[in-house]
């Protein structure tokens, strides 16, 4: 493995995570592999003495049923303060969320519950279910909502 | 004209609007014809949002913007309009190659992540797969300003 620093910030998707959004100043190649290059996030997992943890959320808009996201936060080793949090929702990216900073500061519109890993995956495999054909509940970020 | 991404272009290089119907038929015959949103979005010169303001109806959203990813909003929306159905529709397509009804998840990505509905073994998939990772191998690493050796440590590249 090895990191690369951004010349500038870039969009892109992580093949390992899901992540969809900016690679704002690393990425990193596995076995030199340019085309499947992983986020910095990924990076930090797979590295030997970075630590990182995940918790899960369930977001929910006020008088549904069901959760329309899944919600994760990293804490890394090597970093201060959590991420601002991920989400999974119908386009089935993780992709930047504010919900857990508005929860933070109660200000938050959905309703937000903690949850295991096992309920975020049954929330991501469900919003695959309902809005796309059946081989993308295998998505390997849809299937596991952190990397094994 | 027999190339619908090249019909597609006519409206924009006109500074026309696109009907919602027309604008879902051409890009839906791009993809089964084997453009990618990107290829469609260039040939469209769609870069940023000015590029499609007045011809094609409100892409908008979190996601950082490509051409191909104002493109693909925009014909979401087309869909949403006609169809009067769910927010964020499938744009769907017939693969030529495995016969099947794809949607594309996403303007943009691994066409292995974002088009989904192929059969397997699809030959239009493995193709636009080594395509976009040949992409890949010629862009990114041009897009690093410097690289840490294997396995730690920091070094110019």
């Amino acid at each position: 493995m090895q990191r690369h620093r951004l010349s500038q910030r870039v969009v892109d998707d992580c093949p390992r995570c899901g992540w969809s959004g900016y690679f704002d100043e690393y990425l990193a190649t596995i076995d030199g592999d340019w085309s499947s290059t992983v986020c910095d996030n990924c990076y930090a997992d797979l590295h030997p003495s970075i630590t990182v943890t995940v918790r899960f959320f369930s977001a929910r808009s006020a008088g549904m049923r069901e959760p329309f996201a899944a919600v994760r936060e990293r804490s890394r080793s090597d970093h201060r303060y959590p991420d601002l949090g991920e989400q999974l929702a119908w386009r089935l990216s993780w992709e930047h969320t504010t919900v857990l900073a508005e929860e933070a500061r109660g200000e938050c519109g959905q309703d937000v519950t903690q949850i295991g890993q096992d309920d975020a995956e049954r929330i991501a495999a469900s919003l695959a279910g309902r809005y796309w054909p059946p081989d993308a509940a295998q998505l390997p970020w849809v299937q596991h909502a952190y990397p094994p | 004209m027999d190339d619908p991404a090249a019909e597609l272009a006519a409206y924009f290089q006109a500074r026309t609007p696109v009907p919602d119907e027309e604008l879902i038929r051409l890009t839906s015959a791009a993809r089964a014809g084997g453009h990618s949103w990107a290829s469609v979005a260039a040939a469209c010169q769609i870069r940023r949002h000015r590029d499609t303001e007045g011809i094609v109806f409100g892409p908008g959203g979190r996601t950082p913007h490509t051409g191909a990813g104002l493109l693909y909003q925009a014909t979401q929306g087309a869909v949403e309009r006609v169809t009067g159905g769910r927010r964020y529709p499938p744009l769907a397509w017939q693969c030529a190659d495995c016969g099947q009804l794809v949607s594309d998840r996403a303007g943009a990505g691994r066409p292995i992540h974002v088009e989904h509905g192929h059969a397997d073994r699809c030959r239009r998939l493995r193709r636009d797969q080594a395509a976009h990772a040949a992409r890949r191998c010629a862009r990114v690493p041009a897009l690093v300003a410097s690289s840490e050796p294997r396995g730690g440590g920091f070094a110019a590249a």
